[in-house]
């Protein structure tokens, strides 16, 4: 018996390889189709990694165009589509990255505060906590905490072991509890 | 940690609802189409400079006869086959569903050089032989040059 779960992925991975073929022939339809599966999840990934809405619609916006420019790309053999874009969505934000080390931010743009709902306050600050982890903390919570990706997927994107991803999980997890708790919110 | 599992779950459950807004999905679009557009624009120009490179070697190769041995007369009927046809320049090229005709026919060299075809030879009152793919409005598109026979 094949899980329902594993079953799902294997019907995802079929979908968007037939879509691939379609969208690599010219298929407009069948790109779009691929964008609005997909785009969600980059975008959130990015989100959760930069904190701003504006610099994750930049990197899902720079991925996508990326795969337009790279219609081959895509090996089903090694994992689903959804895991190769958030890769190169990874691969932007490290460039963005080493870009943004160079300048020094105007003080209007680290103040520039996120639109987001202020309803639940554990919520928002844990965003600001899950903010302020390391890069390679951030990405396995974002991974594996947030997208619900399992421990090998999250391996894959990250490149790296799967007993790595669970370490850093681990290790994220404890950061965060500390940092809740020390700002008055017991965990 | 039960407490931090619950906010991560509203965190994931309060970000599930968000997406990228509609304007990316537009400039994603317009990429597509434009990238679309350069590949059609590139294959064309490609095809037809293929084209016009073979039947440029082609016309070498017919104003050199001396230099060639002679050849049985079925192989020459095979290659005029395969000899591919060249669209008359500044004239459209028909439609992909367009249905053509190809008529043979004699002609003046005068006649393709006036239609802006490059032809290698001095003698202007020398006929071509050539079949011509002729649309559905009736105007010629493309040539296929077979031989030319010159009075001199």
């Amino acid at each position: 018996m094949v899980p329902q779960a594993e079953r799902g992925q294997v019907r995802n991975t079929l979908q968007d390889r037939d879509l691939l073929l379609r969208f690599r022939a010219g298929d407009r339809d069948a790109f779009t189709a691929i964008y609005r599966t997909h785009q969600a999840g980059v975008f959130r990934f990015a989100r959760s990694m930069t904190g701003d809405q504006m610099k994750a619609a930049e990197v899902t916006q720079d991925v996508f165009v990326w795969l337009i420019h790279h219609p081959g790309e895509f090996d089903p053999e090694r994992g689903g589509l959804s895991g190769l874009l958030i890769g190169v969505a990874r691969k932007f934000l490290k460039r963005r990255y080493s870009q943004e080390q160079r300048w020094v931010p105007l003080e209007d743009d680290v103040a520039a505060p996120d639109a987001r709902s202020e309803s639940d306050p554990d919520a928002e600050r844990l965003r600001q906590a899950i903010a302020a982890l390391p890069v390679r903390y951030r990405e396995v919570v974002a991974l594996c905490s947030l997208e619900g990706k399992s421990y090998e997927d999250a391996a894959a994107i990250v490149d790296c072991a799967v007993g790595t991803v669970r370490s850093r999980l681990h290790r994220a997890r404890a950061l965060l509890a500390r940092k809740l708790m020390g700002r008055g919110c017991p965990v | 940690m039960s407490r931090l599992d619950d906010a991560m779950g509203r965190l994931a459950a309060e970000q599930a609802e968000s997406g990228a807004p509609f304007a990316i999905e537009q400039a994603v679009l317009a990429e597509f189409d434009r990238v679309r557009r350069r590949k059609r624009a590139r294959s064309w120009v490609a095809g037809a400079a293929a084209v016009a490179a073979s039947v440029t070697v082609l016309w070498i190769a017919e104003n050199r006869p001396a230099q060639k041995p002679a050849t049985p007369p079925t192989v020459e009927a095979q290659a005029e086959v395969e000899q591919p046809f060249v669209p008359i320049p500044y004239v459209l090229p028909p439609g992909p569903y367009e249905r053509v005709e190809v008529v043979r026919m004699r002609m003046p060299v005068a006649q393709l050089i006036a239609a802006g075809f490059r032809m290698q030879t001095a003698d202007l009152g020398a006929q071509a032989e050539a079949d011509v793919i002729v649309g559905q409005d009736g105007r010629a598109r493309a040539v296929r040059l077979i031989s030319i026979s010159s009075l001199n």
